[in-house]
């Protein structure tokens, strides 16, 4: 160092020194290395020295000349009782061992084994041992030696090369492990070699060391506390020192802990206090390393916040604060940088552990110490510089760390010479003031700390930095700077809304905008600054207003600051060079408003040919009134534009009522309302009509201004415009801000802006007309007309239908009705086969609905469509509804009565097993309408059958209302039925007349009114009695006076026994005849017998005839007469005619029974 | 309990107040109460989880609306919960209060969906208060068993 | 929790919503809360009643051992802020020592911890997205040279941030802050939740979080309430 130029700007307060962060290697010095000439020896030495591979033992090798000079060392006092010591430490010890004094000295010898003229050559070698001793005055370092040699292996120990070797040792007085043999010419092996030779050196220098330590060691015995404090704390570091030579890292930390310690024990004055706190200040830097270094952060971390602790309070004269913060601001960034570096090789920081934390806390010491300083600037003023710089050369060649330079090595805790002091410390205060650029210094730090933010996760911490490096650039008044830097964070901290936080650095950064005459910065920020939002004095605000006014007109501003600066000319001149811009333009919305606009559409929606209708309405919260003098609303569609662009001129007027009124004049939190009316183009129907930007011009300036807003989040209402409850005072919020603006309008505060609306399309001209004859009749498809008729000009297509029949929950319409002939079901829509209707024409229908019962029904039509208008969205497409209910009364068609009757048509409720008998339908039109009726027939339940083999008639018979039909079925029962049972049903087909349909009052077409329908009806029910007998008579049709005719009974037995009986035929005046007229009888079981009669008649005319008698079991306790059964089925009346003159013969005796 | 009918005979004044019949009649318009349960959802969520830990995510916060927040107002808690596990939730109450003393027959269907308004909005409010944007509808399946259905937006 | 709550916040929505109270309403919110207020008035005086006793008997111990009131004051007086941050990160509420005496603190310094404090958000929003602890209370959220922040989280994302001077001899000790927070925040909810003309989102006005807050930093005596 010695001899070395200094220059002032060289002192630095608690700046740790190179030595100092020199990573503390072994020593080996190379003697005997002639590297320019010798090839060999240059191999060797870069082989050692410079071709280091990371994992090669940690080892700083130097070239021994001939003639260099090891420091010697001073004889060691034998005792120290008398001994004062003038420092901590020297500051030339640590350099001395780290470069200077080498633990291992190696000589390097050419010489074999074999060589023939070994003596001589081993004598040469012990001189140069000798030489080389004799550099090293008081110096316990080690001497190795090394022979080069020519062979190609390290020779095979044999006799002779044991005794050279042992006789060089002895000679060269050297400890056998100190020679080395190293066959230069083994290429192979020749770096395992010198690796191993290298660990030995680490051996023997590591012994070295030790040895030092011991040596310090030993005279701690000798020490006394009040006396020696300096040198508890000396002896420390060095053992500290030097276990970090010997890479005993955890050794080093337990050492230089106890300097720490030992340091903190020394009793701190005026004196010393600097000197403690630059070796503390060195010491802490050792520990932290070596704990970054091992691995330990955590206590580095520890011992660094203790250390701070410690010297944090411990302030010295006000001179002299200014150095006690730079010392502590130099510690922090030194523990800064030695956490940055361990991260650097691997360390991970945590998002509140990194170094930003203490490269901030360093800035923020940086920015007290210049505080400091910054009252002495005049005092320094009248220093004698030359003794001033002679002296700041001194402090930096000082024999010890951190010592006065005009006092050194004094440790008398005698007061001081007050004189000399004052004198020193204005020195050291000239030098801060002269050489030290603190802002810059601050800067740097501030723009550590602000990466080191970003890095690990703290982008506010990061703006914070950005926000403190703006506020040192103001400062030093370096406005530009200090504007970029606020314009980075300010959209952040606009939406962060922290009004303290923002008011300040909007109030720095307009300041610094004023200051230096920027005009469109001092514009923008002058408008964001008027707002009620931030709470300014009002009378400030209002000059800042007039302020902003007069540079639109090229004025100089008024003065803001009230300070001596002549910004006023800053301006003048930036007018006169013109460096301006003339056009300015502010986008609003993320800034702070001075004024604010709630556009709003009257509609969420406009119908067809709707006038649109908007409102925009306005509040300006400055201090003053202002005047715009254009307005101009932007849309997604441009068309619009022109409509609602407001630039009154005196004329025109808006509002009507008074000019002002109609100006774009506005006077403070008075809330006015712009209103527009245009007329949708019909191709915009359908669409959404957004307003995207709402624009006011200041023009009537040389420079001219618009604002801008901009709908940012489009079909989104809420957020339009950043009108949020924050920046949009309300009431609430700015009662409490010292401004005095009167209420805010609470209207405004409540409205809700809308900026989009939108315009619906119209419906497309299609009528549905549901044609349909009342009543319906009961169980018949009941046929409706379903016109479609499109009078729109697209053509309509995927048509479908969908009937519902209405007060019927959904589950139960199982119905289906009928579709062109295909029964379909109720609720679900159908598609219509007909994919279009095109315009002017209409499309006809006829659905068939099932009318169940005879209660009134609804039945909705739905009909879904589209509109084929690909080319338009001004008519909605659809699907497009169309609905219509038609209501249906039903009434039945027929009523109808049974009566069954006997074979003879006597009406008989009573029907016996096997005996025939009538059943009767009487049929009754109740349909106003003419129906035609096509069949009749009846299915029967089992065990009823038809008498004969069913031929299904067909009648084919047209009714009209009251109109009356009968049927006639025969039947039988072949069972017997004692509880009531319906025969079954009668079924009719029938359909409504076609040929005289003139009810209906549109044209019928052909298969209008064709469905034939069926409905049913219930046969009476009826029991069957089991009989005994059965009498089937047999007779002509007619009688003939005086001209005999048959009569025949078959009697069969129904019982399954002998059936006994009598059987008489009375006499009667009417009839002579011939035949049994009393008999009994038996019947055998199911057979039958006949007894035929010969009847002669005697009178004409309806006569009755003889009266069959039949009593069963006769001849027993319970004869059974048969007299009811047979009224009901034997003839008693015969029609007699009198006698003809042709005769007939009789016809044959067939179905005629029945039929009478 | 005085409380529990208070609320109810208040909720019941709720919705004669603020339910409107809007232009078109098959519609009622609850914006408003529905907007009236949002912020007293809003208010009353903040008040409930005043004791309670942070939630773990979405699915802890739709667990706690159908247990603690329900239990709060109703005395009971939801009966079932599901979710597609994309932002949907239906929370389905067997017997939902407001609704548990109305006749069950045909012509007062119609009228119910202005008794689950409000709860709807105390349900979104909750939410929005929690943080996330919902869309909660309310639907009466089957007398007085209610379903409501939360559509969590993502934003 | 019982459920007055909600009934007493339906009306004071309804207020606070539109202004809106019919008459019959009126009616039944005035009668409930005439019944609410009576009980609630009798649970307070029994609750001042208890706790009479219990400060008393806090006094007793208080008075034998070294403790006193004034170092339980002392370590309230190195509160230097007191933040609340709605969900959307809002301040609705702050208090800086500044705001109470200028002469403790300069404005420079007071804008600081306002930096400081916002910046603490970061630490939050880090937390926030951490599942392991869910408890509000957050704890020691930062420490530097001459301050500590402690925070709380809660469920809704309400941020109350406490920050502590580190340059006084007594300690703030971590249960102190535990409860203080808790305190404010029991108290933030009773204005933004009973109070009816409080909007969401805008700053918080109490007489009662004032008068809370005054006693966080130490300004009146009688700081249990």
């Amino acid at each position: 160092m010695l001899g070395t130029t200094v220059v002032p700007a060289d002192y630095e307060i608690g700046k740790i020194p190179d030595e100092l962060s020199h990573h503390p290697l072994p020593l080996i010095y190379f003697a005997g290395l002639n590297i320019n000439s010798n090839q060999t020896h240059h191999y060797v030495w870069e082989t050692f020295a410079n071709k280091r591979a990371p994992d090669r033992t940690p080892m700083q090798y130097r070239l021994m000349d001939n003639d260099c000079m090891i420091p010697p060392s001073k004889q060691k006092k034998s005792t120290y009782d008398w001994y004062v010591p003038k420092g901590i430490l020297k500051t030339n010890w640590l350099i001395k061992h780290l470069h200077e004094v080498p633990s291992v000295a190696v000589l390097c010898v050419e010489l074999d084994w074999d060589d023939v003229n070994f003596n001589t050559r081993k004598q040469e070698c012990v001189n140069q041992v000798e030489a080389l001793r004799g550099q090293f005055i008081n110096r316990s370092c080690r001497i190795a030696l090394v022979l080069l040699q020519k062979s190609l292996t390290i020779p095979i120990e044999d006799a002779m090369t044991t005794e050279r070797a042992s006789n060089l040792c002895e000679a060269c007085d050297i400890n056998a492990t100190s020679l080395f043999v190293l066959p230069y010419q083994d290429s192979q092996h020749f770096l395992g070699y010198i690796y191993r030779m290298e660990a030995a050196f680490f051996e023997l220098s590591s012994s070295y060391y030790q040895q030092e330590m011991k040596f310090i060691r030993s005279h701690r015995d000798q020490l006394n506390k009040t006396n020696h404090g300096l040198l508890f704390v000396r002896h420390q570091f060095k053992l500290g020192f030097f276990s970090e030579m010997r890479q005993d890292f955890q050794g080093a930390i337990k050492n230089y802990k106890q300097a720490y310690a030992n340091l903190m024990e020394i009793r701190s004055s005026l004196t010393n206090i600097y000197e403690i706190m630059v070796i503390a200040g060195f010491i802490n830097y050792k520990v932290c390393r070596l704990l970054f270094n091992q691995n330990d952060p955590r206590e580095a971390i520890a011992h660094f916040q203790k250390h701070i602790n410690i010297f944090k309070s411990k302030d010295e004269t006000p001179e002299l604060e200014f150095e006690h913060f730079a010392w502590l601001s130099k510690q922090f960034s030194i523990f800064g940088d030695l956490f940055d570096a361990a991260i650097a090789s691997g360390l991970v920081p945590g998002q509140i552990q990194h170094p930003g934390y203490y490269y901030y806390e360093s800035a923020l010491l940086a920015i007290k110490r210049q505080a400091a300083i910054e009252p002495f600037r005049e005092r320094v003023q009248f220093i004698n510089k030359d003794t001033a710089l002679v002296l700041i050369e001194e402090a930096l060649r000082i024999e010890f760390y951190g010592q006065r330079p005009w006092r050194p090595g004094c440790q008398s805790l005698n007061p001081l010479d007050p004189e000399k002091e004052r004198e020193g410390i204005k020195v050291l205060q000239y030098h801060e003031l002269v050489y030290i650029n603190h802002s810059t210094l601050i800067i740097n730090l501030l723009k550590d700390a602000m990466n080191q933010f970003k890095r690990n996760k703290c982008p506010r911490m990061m703006r914070f930095m950005t926000v403190l490096i703006a506020q040192q650039y103001y400062d030093v008044n370096d406005y530009p700077n200090c504007l970029t830097h606020l314009n980075q964070v300010l959209p952040f901290y606009r939406t962060e809304k922290w009004k303290q936080i923002l008011v300040s650095i909007l109030t720095t950064a307009f300041n610094a905008a004023y200051s230096s005459a920027n005009l469109t910065e001092f514009v923008k920020l002058g408008f964001e600054f008027l707002s009620s939002w931030i709470p300014a004095e009002l009378e400030f605000k209002k000059s800042i207003q007039e302020s902003i006014l007069k540079v639109l007109s090229l004025q100089s501003p008024l003065n803001l600051k009230n300070s001596e600066e002549n910004i006023d000319e800053a301006w003048q001149k930036m007018f006169i060079e013109g460096t301006y811009d003339t056009q300015i333009t502010i986008k609003m919305n993320p800034i702070v408003p001075f004024i604010e606009i709630k556009p709003v559409f009257s509609q969420k929606a406009y119908k067809w040919q709707e006038n649109v209708h908007l409102k925009l309405y306005m509040l300006l919260n400055a201090p003053m009134p202002m005047n715009f003098d254009k307005l101009s609303l932007t849309f997604d569609k441009s068309y619009y534009n022109q409509f609602c662009n407001y630039c009154p001129s005196p004329k025109s007027s808006i509002d009507g009522d008074t000019n002002d009124n109609a100006l774009l004049h506005f006077e403070p939190m008075v809330m006015k309302c712009f209103e527009f009316n245009f007329e949708a183009r019909i191709e915009d129907y359908g669409k959404q009509l957004e307003i995207t930007e709402i624009t006011l011009f200041m023009n009537d300036n040389p420079i001219k201004v618009t604002f801008n807003w901009i709908n940012e989040n489009p079909s989104d209402n809420n957020k339009c415009f950043s009108h949020n409850s924050c920046f949009s005072s309300s009431p609430s919020l700015t009662s409490s801000s010292t401004s005095s603006i009167s209420s805010y309008p609470p209207k405004f505060y409540h409205i809700t802006p809308t900026l989009t609306t939108f315009l619906e399309p119209r419906k497309p001209i299609v009528d549905l007309s549901l044609v349909n004859a009342s009543p319906a009749l009961l169980h018949e498809m009941y046929p409706i007309k379903i016109v479609i008729e499109n009078k729109d000009e697209y053509s309509i297509k995927d048509i479908s239908l969908t009937i519902v029949k209405m007060e019927e929950a959904a589950e139960t319409q199982t119905v289906s009705f009928i579709l062109d002939g295909f029964p379909l079901a109720l609720g679900t829509a159908q598609k219509l086969t007909e994919s279009m209707i095109d315009p002017g024409t209409s499309l006809i229908k006829i659905v068939y609905l099932p009318i169940s019962d005879l209660n009134s029904q609804r039945f909705m039509f739905s009909v879904l469509f589209s509109v084929n208008s690909a080319e338009s969205t001004a008519i909605s497409s659809g699907p497009n509804l169309l609905k219509e209910i038609v209501s249906i009364q039903a009434i039945n068609p027929f009523n109808i009565s049974f009566t069954t009757c006997t074979p003879l048509n006597t009406p008989s409720r009573v029907i016996r097993l096997m005996e025939p008998f009538v059943l009767k339908a009487d049929i009754t039109c109740l349909s106003p309408l003419p129906l035609e009726l096509i069949d009749c027939n009846v299915e029967l339940n089992q065990n009823i059958f038809h008498t004969l083999p069913y031929i299904p008639t067909t009648l084919n018979k047209l009714l009209r209302s009251d109109d009356r039909t009968e049927c006639h079925f025969a039947l039988y029962s072949e069972s017997q039925i004692t509880q009531e049972t319906g025969l079954g049903v009668l079924v009719i087909r029938w359909k409504k007349s076609t040929t005289s349909n003139h009810n209906s009052n549109t044209e019928s077409t052909e298969e209008d009114g064709c469905q034939i329908n069926k409905i049913k009806f219930t046969l009476p029910a009826i029991t069957v009695q089991n009989s005994y007998l059965y009498v089937e008579t047999k007779l002509p049709e007619f009688g003939t006076t005086r001209e005999s005719l048959l009569l025949t009974y078959n009697l069969a037995n129904r019982t399954d026994d002998l059936l006994p009986l009598s059987l008489s035929l009375d006499k009667s005046d009417n009839f002579m005849f011939a035949g049994n007229c009393s008999v009994k009888f038996s019947i055998p079981a199911k057979s039958q017998s006949t007894q035929l009669f010969v009847l002669y008649p005697l009178v004409c005319g309806h006569v009755s005839l003889p009266k069959l008698k039949i009593i069963l079991y006769p001849d027993t306790e319970n004869p059974i007469d048969m007299d009811n059964v047979l009224e009901d089925i034997v003839p008693s009346y015969l029609l007699v005619m009198p006698q003809r003159k042709i005769y007939t013969p009789f016809e044959p005796i067939g179905n005629a029974v029945l039929t009478k | 309990m005085i409380d529990e009918v208070l609320l109810d005979l208040l909720h019941i004044e709720l919705v004669n107040t603020l339910v409107t019949p809007s232009s078109n009649k098959s519609e009622l318009n609850v914006t408003e109460l529905e907007n009236v349960g949002h912020s007293t959802g809003y208010r009353l969520i903040e008040r409930i989880t005043k004791d309670s830990h942070r939630f773990k995510d979405e699915l802890d916060i739709m667990k706690f609306i159908c247990k603690d927040f329900w239990s709060v107002i109703f005395k009971k808690q939801i009966d079932n919960l599901r979710t597609n596990h994309q932002g949907i939730y239906v929370l389905l109450d067997h017997r939902f209060r407001f609704i548990s003393n109305i006749s069950s027959s045909k012509q007062f269907i119609e009228l119910m969906p202005k008794y689950l308004a409000f709860s709807c909005g105390l349900i979104r409010g909750a939410l929005g208060n929690l943080g996330f944007n919902a869309i909660v509808t309310g639907e009466v399946v089957k007398p007085p068993s209610c379903r409501f259905q939360v559509q969590i937006n993502k934003t | 929790m019982e459920l007055p709550t909600i009934i007493k916040m339906v009306p004071s929505v309804i207020l606070s919503f539109h202004g809106l109270l019919m008459a019959f309403h009126g009616d039944i919110c005035e009668s409930y809360f005439n019944f609410f207020k009576c009980s609630a008035r009798k649970l307070q005086h029994l609750i001042i009643s208890l706790s009479n006793a219990a400060i008393l008997k806090f006094k007793s111990i208080l008075d034998k051992s070294e403790w006193d009131v004034v170092g339980c004051l002392q370590f309230r007086m190195s509160v230097l802020a007191l933040v609340i941050v709605n969900s959307d990160n809002y301040p609705v509420f702050i208090k800086t020592r500044h705001d109470y005496d200028k002469s403790k603190m300069s404005a420079e310094e007071n804008m600081n911890i306002l930096y400081n404090m916002n910046a603490t958000l970061d630490i939050i929003e880090e937390r926030q997205g951490q599942n392991q602890n869910r408890d509000p209370y957050l704890g020691l959220l930062n420490q530097c040279e001459s301050y500590k922040i402690y925070g709380l989280l809660s469920a809704t994302r309400i941020k109350i941030l406490l920050m502590v001077s580190t340059n006084v001899s007594v300690m703030f000790r971590d249960s102190e802050a535990r409860s203080t927070l808790k305190q404010l925040y029991s108290s933030y909810i009773d204005v933004t939740t009973y109070n009816p003309f409080y909007c969401p989102g805008s700053e918080v006005q109490s007489k009662k979080l004032e008068e809370l807050v005054k006693s966080v930093f130490g300004l009146t005596a009688d700081y249990n309430r």
